[in-house]
């Protein structure tokens, strides 16, 4: 009975909990299906969190108000990029650090260690300077190559990599394959959790990235999503439903993901917690 | 087809372990060596080393007359089955078997040939398709087996291959090793630290302890003739009792050792091998099998024991006692024969003795069958 | 061995070279200088000029308020909520698995789109999400207020934000630590007759100490990173009320060309973040020792 009750009870407190974080969401959701004007009059309603008219006008608006493919594609490619390469050249220095001897290998991870607590936002200035010198503004390169070695994803993989039975790597080795096919064909394989872990850390920190492209960018032509909501929401006229209409598809392909990998994200996000 | 030789191998880890020293051995083409000890005596890390998995710190390996010290394992035509088998949890057992073919670039027909007639021989027609995980404990033993096989390497390097197998199953693909190693005559070095599996398996066996060989031969001579106290303890189950010991001369001229408070004589033949013992640190060692009841046909001396404990196995029982009133005094002895004498004797007797422990028990020696050994732990003669 | 090693090693240890430790041993140099993009003055070193400068900046002063503020409140209030919300969620009944679901939505919304969401929830006037809401819950004592240009509620909107987006992200990770703590330490504690709230109190609490260490430096840390929010919500303002030291940077660095105002400030920003650090290493390590 007592169990029974104290069971009700978190129920009742985790749906309420529930309805004030999803809020914002519906808020958004419901917002891209209305006219313009009906967003900001029944923001002070229930009726804001749900759609009453489903119109895709504001979807529409959205693609001849702004370039969204644009900025769409932009995100994806830097995005992309970052994680793909991101993947192989972190794993490789992971795996050099994990399992291979060679001499400087202690000191250069003690390195990496101690680059880990360095955010981007320490260093954004300088190295703003720094590619504004070297002619990178305003274009892809700028906004991929500084992000594609990554000291925490590399200590994700160190830690993944030291975690797999040597025997693995060895039993390669005697059945004749060398080093960069036994890390191909035996390690990776087998390291499929932290391959995920990182892909998606990278993927949600590129997605989500303003700051830098803020900096380091002008025209609208390599911006990504974060800059093109940001300059749609300063656009006149306001018009809440398209604002809406933007973040939606802006938010969705991440949604989606994380809807069909969740345990992977979970695991990923929890993976950064291990440390220390 | 391959030999293998051990010349004069040492190993020192980074952190100054010495885990080999001074190890000499040749291995004969088509031969099964076994290396056996107590754990941490240095067997697998000899096993390393051959295969190029850890460097020699000293010494020269040779396989075929070559010496391969410098060589990456992937250069050595070697294989082995790991103790915990190693299998690629990703790949079916169809491409476990395949994946060193393939490291060989062998063509596609040749590899399913070639898989297809080692998983018949191993029995896992049936299972090519699994992944490692889907399969019981014998069958992973088998695969890492086949998987060793299907190269036709030079070598086989077997590390401990049985020990994460049930009693029974240890048994049955114990068989089946010696079995197939016959057949394929591939020279084969095998590890184990359990003896049973060693006598069973090996044409000759090599015992280690503590990073030195202490002797190699075949099983029986190993159990004949053990070349130290080591061997005489380590080769046997239960292994050699062996206690301190003091010559005397006896009135005919004989010699005769101590046996607690008890004179025991010797044999002429062994009263003139010891001779030159007179008055020296002697040790005295009888198999469990020479110890029996007193009426049995050749005792030569009784003695009056008291039973510790007894382990009844139905056809025969182990029947541990105390060393007759010297228990105490080896028990807190911290002098370095300490690790050469048995704490406990112990003797193998047919069917269950009517005494229990704590009781006495007269019991018959077949002196003939004694063994000694120096101060230094060799056998005498 | 030692080659492949380098080969394998080396694009990772190049990058992290050009894009990391240049431009932090850079930060260190240009915070010395007087560099403006474009100016036609020559480069100098000017000693602690710059620093000297950013420390009689109001707005600069204001920032590391704000910053320490944000730090002060969002710190406690979202490591608590993580903490309640999985020791909610951390049991086994049905349906849990949606809820930590929803809880953890908001972590992966990009902090821009989060801002422009919540700057219509903090819309002015009685029509305004939040005002509505208030008002109801104050049973109409609530004055609508406009959130984002009131010098004093426009931070808390900004933390508010923040700490909707965030708390997923520390939710999972102190969940994971619960779950690593052994059953058998919760039985051996039952056996020994403590209560719920002391198996709380000895054993989860106890256990969980390196994970709300970490839970707590990287809110932290976060707290003193705060740009996203600010650039599209509040643009610092008003007066000053919002701005924070990475604003500041850039301001200066971008808006005003000033990169080596901008430099001194990240300067400091990374003292910061040593700091928050090295004492998490300090309380870690000390917790191993007395274990
Ligand atoms: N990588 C290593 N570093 C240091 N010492 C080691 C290493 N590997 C093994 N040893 C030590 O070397 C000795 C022999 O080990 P090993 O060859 O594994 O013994 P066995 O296989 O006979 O049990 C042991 O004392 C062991 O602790
Ligand atoms: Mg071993």
């Amino acid at each position: 009975m007592k169990r029974w009750r104290i069971n009700g009870a978190i129920y009742l407190g985790l749906m309420v909990l529930a309805l004030v974080f999803i809020a914002p969401i519906l808020l958004m959701v419901a917002g891209s299906l209305k006219p313009d004007a009906r967003v900001l009059i029944e923001a002070g309603s229930w009726r804001a969190l749900l759609p009453d008219s489903v119109s895709l006008q504001n979807y529409g608006d959205v693609f001849s108000r702004v370039d969204f493919t644009s900025y769409l594609l932009n995100s994806l490619w830097i995005t992309g990029c970052v994680v793909v390469l991101g993947l192989i050249v972190n794993a490789m220095a992971g795996y050099a650090f994990a399992r291979m001897q060679w001499r400087g290998r202690d000191l250069l991870f003690g390195l990496v260690l101690m680059i880990l607590i360095i955010p981007l936002e320490a260093i954004a200035v300088p190295l703003f300077y720094q590619v504004t010198l070297w002619g990178w503004r305003d274009t892809y390169v700028v906004q991929i190559v500084p992000f594609i070695a990554n000291a925490f994803s590399i200590y994700l993989f160190h830690t993944y990599f030291l975690g797999l039975p040597r025997e693995l790597e060895e039993a390669a080795r005697i059945d004749g394959a060398g080093v960069l096919r036994t890390f191909v064909s035996i390690i990776v394989p087998n390291a499929r959790p932290a391959f995920a872990s990182v892909a998606i850390l990278t993927f949600l920190t590129q997605w989500g990235a303003f700051l830098w492209p803020l900096m380091v960018t002008s025209g609208e032509a390599v911006r990504p999503l974060p800059l093109g909501i940001a300059a749609f929401y300063t656009l006149p006229p306001l018009q809440w439903g398209d604002i809406f209409a933007f973040g939606v598809m802006m938010v969705a392909p991440v949604l989606l993901l994380f809807l069909v990998f969740q345990k992977w994200f979970v695991r990923g996000v929890a993976a950064t917690g291990v440390k220390g | 087809m391959s030999t293998v030789s051990f010349k004069n191998i040492s190993k020192i880890f980074d952190d100054g372990t010495l885990a080999v020293t001074a190890f000499d051995l040749d291995i004969a083409d088509g031969e099964l060596m076994v290396l056996v000890g107590p754990s941490g005596c240095g067997k697998t890390t000899l096993l390393r080393m051959l295969a190029g998995l850890e460097t020699v710190s000293s010494g020269e390996l040779l396989i075929d007359g070559r010496v391969v010290n410098p060589l990456p394992p992937q250069q050595r035509d070697i294989a082995m089955v790991f103790q915990n088998y190693a299998l690629y949890p990703h790949m079916t057992v169809r491409r476990n078997l395949e994946f060193p073919l393939r490291m060989m670039k062998l063509g596609k027909d040749e590899r399913r040939q070639r898989v297809s007639e080692v998983a018949g021989l191993l029995g896992l027609t049936a299972l090519l398709e699994r992944k490692p995980r889907e399969l019981s404990g014998g069958q992973r033993q088998r695969v890492a087996m086949g998987r060793a096989i299907v190269r036709e390497p030079k070598v086989f390097l077997m590390d401990e291959p049985l020990s994460n197998l049930d009693a029974r199953l240890r048994l049955q693909i114990r068989g089946e090793i010696a079995a197939l190693q016959r057949r394929m005559r591939t020279t084969t070095l095998y590890v184990t630290h359990d003896q049973v599996e060693a006598m069973t398996l090996g044409d000759r066996v090599a015992v280690i302890d503590q990073g030195r060989l202490q002797q190699v031969d075949e099983p029986q001579n190993l159990y004949a003739h053990p070349a130290n106290i080591f061997v005489a303890r380590f080769i046997g189950s239960p292994g050699m009792n062996i206690f301190r010991t003091e010559l005397h001369p006896t009135e005919d001229r004989g010699l005769a050792i101590d046996w607690g408070r008890q004179r025991l004589p010797l044999h002429a033949g062994q009263a003139h091998a010891l001779r030159k013992y007179l008055g020296k640190t002697l040790y005295a060692g009888l198999r469990p099998e020479a110890i029996h009841y007193p009426d049995a046909p050749d005792v030569e001396a009784t003695i009056v024991v008291k039973i510790e404990s007894i382990e009844a196995l139905g056809h025969e029982s182990l029947l541990y006692f105390g060393y007759e009133g010297r228990m105490e005094e080896t028990r807190g002895d911290l002098s370095p024969d300490n690790n050469m004498v048995s704490p406990l004797m112990v003797a193998r007797l047919a069917g269950t003795p009517d005494a229990g422990a704590g009781e006495s028990l007269r019991l018959g020696l077949a002196l003939k069958q004694l063994y000694f050994f120096d101060a230094e732990g060799s056998a005498i003669c | 061995m030692t080659r492949a090693a380098w080969l394998f090693a080396a694009p990772a240890l190049l990058g992290l070279l050009l894009f990391v430790a240049l431009p932090f041993v850079l930060a260190f140099v240009l915070a010395f200088t007087n560099l403006r993009l474009g100016s036609p003055l020559p480069l100098e070193f000017v000693g602690l000029e710059q620093f000297r400068r950013i420390f009689s900046d109001p707005a600069f002063l204001r920032a590391l308020l704000n910053n320490a503020v944000f730090a002060l409140v969002v710190v406690p209030v979202q490591t608590l909520l993580a903490l309640g919300l999985a020791l909610l969620l951390n049991r086994r009944l049905k349906g849990l698995a949606l809820f930590r679901t929803l809880f953890f939505m908001p972590v992966v919304f990009p902090l821009s789109l989060v801002s422009v969401v919540w700057v219509l929830i903090f819309a002015p006037g009685a029509n305004g999400m939040m005002n509505a809401f208030l008002e109801t819950v104050t049973l109409g004592a609530w004055q609508p207020r406009d959130f984002l240009h009131d010098p004093v509620l426009a931070l808390p909107a900004i933390m508010l934000t923040s700490v909707w987006q965030g708390v997923g992200f520390q939710m999972v990770i102190i969940l994971a630590g619960l779950q690593a703590i052994p059953g058998e330490l919760y039985e051996a504690a039952a056996i020994d007759g403590a209560s719920r709230w002391r198996r709380f109190w000895h054993v989860t609490l106890p256990q969980l100490r390196n994970t709300l260490i970490f839970v707590v430096l990287v809110t932290t840390i976060l707290a003193f990173r705060l740009f996203d929010q600010v650039q599209i919500m509040t643009q610092g303002g008003p007066r000053n009320a919002t701005t924070t030291a990475m604003y500041e940077a850039v301001q200066a660095a971008f808006a005003r060309q000033q990169v080596a105002k901008g430099a001194a400030i990240t300067v400091v920003l990374f003292l910061i973040v040593l700091l928050v650090t090295v004492l998490q290493r300090r309380l870690v390590r000390q917790e191993r020792e007395i274990a």
